[in-house]
C-alpha cells in the first residue's frame, strides 16, 4: 500500500515537472533558453530552426506529463505504461551522460561535474524507483 | 461505430510505427532524421548543429510516445484513457502548424499542399480518438 502511494507521488512529480515544461515552451518561448540551460544543459540559441522545433518538443514533453497524470490515477492497471516512462527516464539518462561527453563545447551550458552528476543522478533514482515500485504491485 | 472503432485502431498503429521510427531515428541518427523529416514534411533547415542536440532528447519522447501507443492498442478498451494525450499532442500539431503557416511556408519552404495535408492527417487523427474516447465515457 505504501510503495502504491509513494509511485502515484513519483508519477504526480514526472507528470507536474513534464506538463509546466511543456507549457512553458509551447506558450513561453522567452523562457525557452533559460529552460534549455536548467533542464537540459543545453546553451541554446533561438534561431528560426530553434524558434519551430521547440514547438513539437514541447507538445511531447506535455503530452509525457499527461501521460505520467493517468497513469497515476491507477498505477496497478497502468503498469506497462509506468515501465514505458521508465524506459525513457534510462534512455533519457544515457543520452545526458553522451551529451556531457560529446556534446561541441558551444552547445553545453555547464561543465561542472558535480552539477552534471545531480542532474543525472535525479533521472536515475527516479526511474529506478519507479520501476521498483511498480514491480512491487501486485 | 465497428468502422471508427477499427479506423481508430488503425490510426494508432501508424501512429505508434511513425513515432518509432522518428524517435529512433532522431536519438540514433540525427543526420537521416534531418533527410527523413525533408522527405516526409518538406522542412529544408538551415543551421543544422543545433537541430541535430534537439533531435536526441526530442526523438526520446516521442520513442517512449511510440512504445506506449502500441501498450495502449494492445489494450484500447482498456486503456482508452490515454489516447487523452494523444489527441491533445495531435490539436497541438496541426494548431501550430495552422497558425504559423506563413513561417513554415517562408522559411522552411513546405509547400500549402505538404502543410494541409499534415494538418487533415492530424485532424483525423483528432477526431477518431475523441469519438473513440468519448463512447467509452
Amino acid at each position: 500500500m505504501a510503495s502504491d502511494k509513494s509511485l502515484k507521488v513519483l508519477l504526480w512529480i514526472a507528470a507536474v515537472y513534464h506538463i509546466i515544461l511543456g507549457l512553458l515552451g509551447v506558450f513561453a518561448k522567452d523562457a525557452a533558453v533559460t529552460l534549455a540551460n536548467v533542464a537540459f544543459n543545453f546553451n541554446l540559441t533561438l534561431n528560426n530552426e530553434m524558434l519551430w522545433v521547440i514547438n513539437p518538443f514541447a507538445a511531447y514533453l506535455l503530452v509525457f506529463g499527461v501521460f505520467m497524470a493517468v497513469a497515476a490515477t491507477d498505477p496497478k492497471k497502468y503498469k506497462n505504461i509506468i515501465y514505458a516512462g521508465v524506459g525513457l527516464f534510462a534512455l533519457r539518462v544515457i543520452q545526458r551522460i553522451i551529451f556531457v561527453v560529446s556534446a561541441p563545447e558551444g552547445l553545453i551550458s555547464s561543465v561542472d561535474p558535480i552539477r552534471n552528476t545531480v542532474a543525472i543522478a535525479v533521472v536515475a533514482v527516479m526511474g529506478l524507483s519507479m520501476f521498483l515500485l511498480a514491480r512491487k504491485l501486485k | 461505430m465497428l468502422v471508427l472503432d477499427t479506423l481508430a485502431y488503425i490510426y494508432l498503429l501508424l501512429f505508434s510505427i511513425y513515432h518509432i521510427i522518428q524517435g529512433t531515428a532522431s536519438v540514433f541518427f540525427p543526420n537521416f532524421a534531418i533527410k527523413f523529416n525533408e522527405v516526409l514534411y518538406g522542412f529544408k533547415p538551415k543551421e543544422k548543429e543545433q537541430l541535430k542536440m534537439t533531435f536526441r532528447p526530442w526523438g526520446s519522447f516521442a520513442f517512449a510516445i511510440g512504445v506506449s501507443g502500441f501498450l495502449v492498442l494492445m489494450n484500447m478498451e482498456e486503456y482508452f484513457l490515454f489516447l487523452i494525450p494523444f489527441i491533445i499532442l495531435l490539436i497541438f500539431r496541426a494548431g501550430y502548424r495552422f497558425i504559423l503557416k506563413k513561417e513554415i511556408m517562408d522559411y522552411w519552404k513546405v509547400t500549402k499542399i505538404q502543410n494541409w495535408r499534415m494538418i487533415i492527417i492530424q485532424l483525423i487523427g483528432f477526431l477518431l480518438f475523441t469519438i473513440f474516447v468519448i463512447s467509452r465515457l
